[in-house]
């Protein structure tokens, strides 16, 4: 006997149910019928009284649970196969045999949640009889499993979107005489970079970090960076940079990966921004007269464990002038001619948050390759 | 992604053909960490035949150049393309992966 109700729960909380068709499963699907030549194949959860497809060729989204082959491969562990079900003595008047789609061959495994419970089936299925042998049964097996680790992972991974979105600034700073805003879009689920900002007395601390590469990995260092750096906004940014390239040399120091940030305290009632760039190069004053100037250094990105001295650098934030920071995948989404000019217009015409929203309306729209990261200052 | 390793006198060359990606960075880490354990840590990445890098393969070249030094060696680079010199700039990567027209003269005077 299965517990049908501890089955359900499990199911529901993989969160998969009545979700968009997903390319990594429908990528298995399309492949099993390529091995097996079957006119019919799909990823079936058993939801209550109804079997629900998350992939599926040659069938409909959704049939009864009632008599279904399926709801006999989800009661055991083993791959579950009738070769003729109109010679079969259990399902020869099944419905699904007897009538649409006059099933002859089923063939599934059975799919587990992270649990253990077993929530539904890779089948594959045909209206003739058919036979599957070992290495047929082995290679169905593998598939089921491929696709069981993919309905598990989509649930991590939305998890760790969740939190990560947690972790972002909810709110933005209130900073008398000066216009804020940013945004953050992820190149898939999870972003790589990361942002903060918040004041301190009479300054504003504003970070912005880019980890190498995409998804969870530099996911957790990009959050440890932000923690790192606001733990303790008395020190002074040289040391808060300091502090955090040593803590990543030790973390990820035996790793190939490293970290650029742009690390800035902005003097709120003068707007004199002191600035550390560790290798990210992406920070600039947009000057009222729409001349640009780069917040450059030659600080190394964090975490290279080289032995790097830290350094604050300043500049002037007029009234008129603005502060741009943003990750280097803003770079792919703007106009490759003139991504200069490009920004300005777009400031210009849309102002701080018109612009923040441009740039997450062009990273969406154009699926873009990395994450987008922007984070603009504008003092009045 | 094909690593054509050579040794020289005082050095070893290694030689990514094509592109230096995701799918061949840990293939040359492993390759550095091969050549510094087999007691050179003087090595040269000569990338005259590497179409393409990308921030994983940078990554790679300095995880290398870590190792390289913790064994009181070094790691530069040669015949870098222009598309990589940028990056290595950019992210001042430049002021530690030193780039040498030929993996000869990488080495040369030291």
């Amino acid at each position: 006997m299965i517990d049908e109700a501890g089955r359900q729960r499990a199911l529901d909380a993989m969160g998969v149910l009545d979700t968009p068709p997903d390319e990594r499963v429908d990528r298995v699907t399309r492949l099993a019928q390529e091995l097996f030549h079957v006119p019919m194949v799909s990823v079936t959860l058993m939801d209550h009284d109804r079997q629900w497809r998350k992939s599926h060729i040659g069938l409909s989204d959704e049939a009864p649970r009632e008599g279904a082959f399926c709801d006999m491969t989800i009661r055991q562990r083993e791959t579950f196969v009738v070769e003729d079900a109109s010679s079969d003595a259990l399902f020869s008047t099944n419905p699904f045999v007897v009538g649409d789609p006059h099933l002859r061959f089923y063939a599934g495994h059975p799919l587990q949640a992270p649990g253990g419970e077993q929530v539904g089936t890779l089948c594959i299925l045909d209206v003739e009889p058919r036979a599957l042998d070992d290495h047929q049964r082995g290679l169905l097996r593998d598939l089921a499993l491929w696709v069981q680790g993919e309905l598990a992972r989509d649930r991590e991974l939305d998890e760790a979107s969740l939190l990560q979105r947690a972790l972002l600034p909810r709110e933005t700073p209130v900073v008398e005489g000066y216009t804020l805003a940013a945004t953050a879009v992820p190149a898939g689920k999870i972003l790589g970079d990361i942002y903060d900002w918040y004041r301190h007395g009479d300054s504003l601390r504003v970070t912005l970090a880019d980890v190498m590469g995409k998804g969870a990995g530099p996911a957790i260092i990009a959050s440890g960076v932000r923690a790192s750096l606001r733990t303790a906004p008395e020190r002074p940014i040289a040391a808060a940079i300091a502090d955090v390239d040593r803590l990543l040399e030790h973390d990820i120091g035996d790793t190939s990966t490293f970290v650029t940030a742009v690390h800035v305290d902005l003097d709120i009632p003068t707007g004199r921004l002191s600035f550390i760039d560790a290798g990210h190069s992406l920070a600039f004053v947009l000057r009222a007269d729409d001349e640009w100037v780069p917040l450059r250094s030659t600080g190394l990105p964090l975490g290279m464990g080289l032995g790097e001295e830290r350094v604050a650098s300043s500049a002037e934030l007029r009234p008129g002038d603005a502060f741009v920071c943003c990750s280097d995948g803003l770079l792919d989404v703007l106009d490759p001619a003139d991504p200069f000019a490009h920004v300005r217009s777009v400031l210009r015409d849309l102002g701080p948050q018109g612009a923040v929203d441009e740039a997450a309306r062009l990273a969406r729209g154009t699926h873009a390759p990395d994450d987008v990261t922007v984070v603009v200052v504008k003092r009045e | 992604m094909q690593l054509d390793v050579t040794h020289e006198s005082d050095y070893a060359v290694i030689s990514p053909v094509g592109r230096l990606t995701a799918t061949g960075a840990p293939q040359l880490r492993a390759t550095v960490d091969e050549v510094i354990s087999g007691g050179m840590p003087r090595i040269v990445v000569d990338l005259a035949a590497t179409e393409f890098v990308d921030s994983s393969g940078l990554g790679a070249l300095i995880g290398g150049l870590k190792s390289a030094r913790l064994a009181g060696g070094d790691l530069r680079i040669a015949a870098t393309p222009d598309a990589v010199r940028k990056v290595l700039k950019l992210t001042n990567l430049d002021r530690v992966l030193r780039d040498h027209p030929t993996p000869a003269s990488a080495f040369d005077g030291d």
